[in-house]
Order: structure tokens, then sequence, then C-alpha cells
């Protein structure tokens, strides 16, 4: 991450608003590739993540994306090619290289819009 | 069914505030046998769907997932209390396990009938399954459904469980 933007969303508690980041990325980024930021652990496949045990995620937005951040680390070219979601008790902070480019405006907004809706939906936690 | 069946699902739906699905039921006795009842018909529905190898919907199974998968877990019980459709608890274990929901068309007159049809597509291949009720309960279930926008459209994605 290159002078990332911390993007700090409310949401009513629990780990459903992160698997709703998780799904809502996997829209825009259909081959998307998640790893586990404490751990390192990898995986393809939305449905292989132990979402409950996350708090941390990566998320990038193909394996080429995941393995140039391994050869390359925050290299310039690489921008907005990873989003890293941190989850806490009543947010969701999301951290980009470039939150004002569409591509990337857009994406922040479907999480955006799809956390307010969680709240109104189901409510927050007790 | 087997004693420490009806422990494991008792103990499921008390630790995710479940617990009042056993005590409001009519005969609070019958709940966890009728549950369990429930779940092997949604493994029989699965497997009539994609055989052997499809979701099956254990006690056991279900409680190893809590473990990785708490909330995942929490909103499937919470429709297991309140449907009474196989068909669409196979559905719902479809939709956390990351399927889209491609259409969804509800007719409903009063007093008449109510009709669900769910069409759920896989976001790796084109190979879309089809569910339906009739059953005006399962019109409950559509509220766990995730909402989001893309370009301005409508789209339904994830089944969420509810924080009472």
């Amino acid at each position: 991450m290159i002078g990332g933007t911390d993007i700090i969303i409310p949401t009513g508690g629990g780990h459903a608003p992160l698997d709703i980041c998780l799904r809502v990325i996997r829209r825009y980024w259909p081959e998307a590739v998640f790893e586990d930021a404490l751990t390192g652990d990898r995986v393809e496949r939305y449905e292989s993540l132990p979402i409950g045990r996350l708090k941390e995620v990566l998320v990038y937005q193909n394996s080429g994306a995941a393995q140039e951040w391994d050869e390359k680390g925050a290299d310039p070219s690489l921008s907005n090619t990873m989003i890293h979601l941190l989850l806490a008790e009543r947010s969701v902070t999301a951290v980009v290289d470039d939150a004002a480019a569409q591509a990337m405006r857009d994406v922040l907004e479907s999480i955006r819009f799809a956390l307010w809706m969680d709240i109104h939906q189901r409510g927050k936690a007790a | 069914m087997s004693a420490n069946s009806s422990g494991v699902l008792e103990k499921l739906l008390r630790e995710n505030d479940l617990g009042w699905i056993i005590d409001w039921f009519v005969q609070p006795g019958k709940a966890i046998p009728t549950l369990l009842g429930l779940l092997e018909a949604t493994t029989k529905e699965s497997r009539a769907r994609f055989g052997a190898g499809g979701p099956q919907f254990t006690v056991e199974i279900l409680d190893n997932e809590f473990r990785q998968n708490p909330d995942k877990v929490r909103a499937f019980l919470q429709a297991l209390g309140a449907t009474r459709s196989p068909q669409m608890l196979v559905m719902i274990w479809r939709v956390l396990q990351g399927m889209r929901v491609q259409a969804i068309d509800m007719t409903y007159r009063e007093r008449e009938s109510f009709h669900l049809r769910c069409v759920l597509n896989s976001p790796y291949e084109d190979k879309p399954e089809v569910y339906e009720s009739t059953d005006i309960v399962d019109a409950m279930l559509l509220r766990h459904l995730g909402i989001i926008e893309m370009d301005n459209g409508p789209v339904f994605e994830g089944f969420y469980p509810s924080r009472f």
C-alpha cells in the first residue's frame, strides 16, 4: 500500500460485515484472491474462507496481482490491485491506494451501501 | 436421530440466541425432533439435486462449520426455525457457500396463492439452480438477503443473520 487511504465504515457488529465486504469486492473482482493478513494463508475461492476467524483480509484483484505484490511489494504499478480490510467491533476499515479512482470509488460505494442496508435490515448487535 | 444430535442442535440454537425456537414450539418437546427431521429432509433434497457429493445437513457438520463461520451457521439456523421447506434450506446454504442470486420472482394473491422462485448461479460457471416455494412463510427469508447496487442496478448478495 503506497500512502493508502483508510475508509472507515460503521457496521452493526459481528463478522457479517466483513463477509459483506468480501462478497461485494468479489462482484467487482470475480477472480479475487483472499489472504488472511495475520497468518498469510491465501485462498482463491470465497467459499474456502473461514470468515469467522478473520480480522484482517487482503483481497487481491486476481492471482497475478497477488504474485506481483509478493515480488514487488508496494510498487506504484500495483496501485488499486489490492484492498486491505480490517474488522473492528463496530466498523470495517478498507485501506486502498487511490480512493478517488472511479473503479475504486464504485467498489467503496457498493460496500458502503451494502453495510448501510445491513444495519437497516438486520439491526445492530446488542 | 441420536440423543447426541439432539443435544448438539439444542446447544447450537441456544448459543445463537435461538432457544426461543424450542421454547415457543407448540409442544416444546417436539421442537428438536421436528428440526432434525427437517435437516434430514434437506440432506435428501440436496442429494437429489447434487448426488452424493452434495451438501449434507447433519448437526455435526453444522457444529463444525459454526467454528469456522459462526455468522453463516447463525443465519442458517434462523432460517431453519422459520421455514418448513427443505428446498429453501438448500437454497440458503448454496447462497452461504457463495452462489449468486440471479433472479427472484414472487407472486401473491390474497387468500389464494403465494409463489416464490429463486434462481441461483455460480460465480465460476453458468449453471443455474432453481428453488421454489408456495409457503408464504418463506417470504420471511428474503429479509436475510444482502442488498447492494452495482452500476445503478439491484443485486442481492449473500444471506445474513438478523441481530436480535
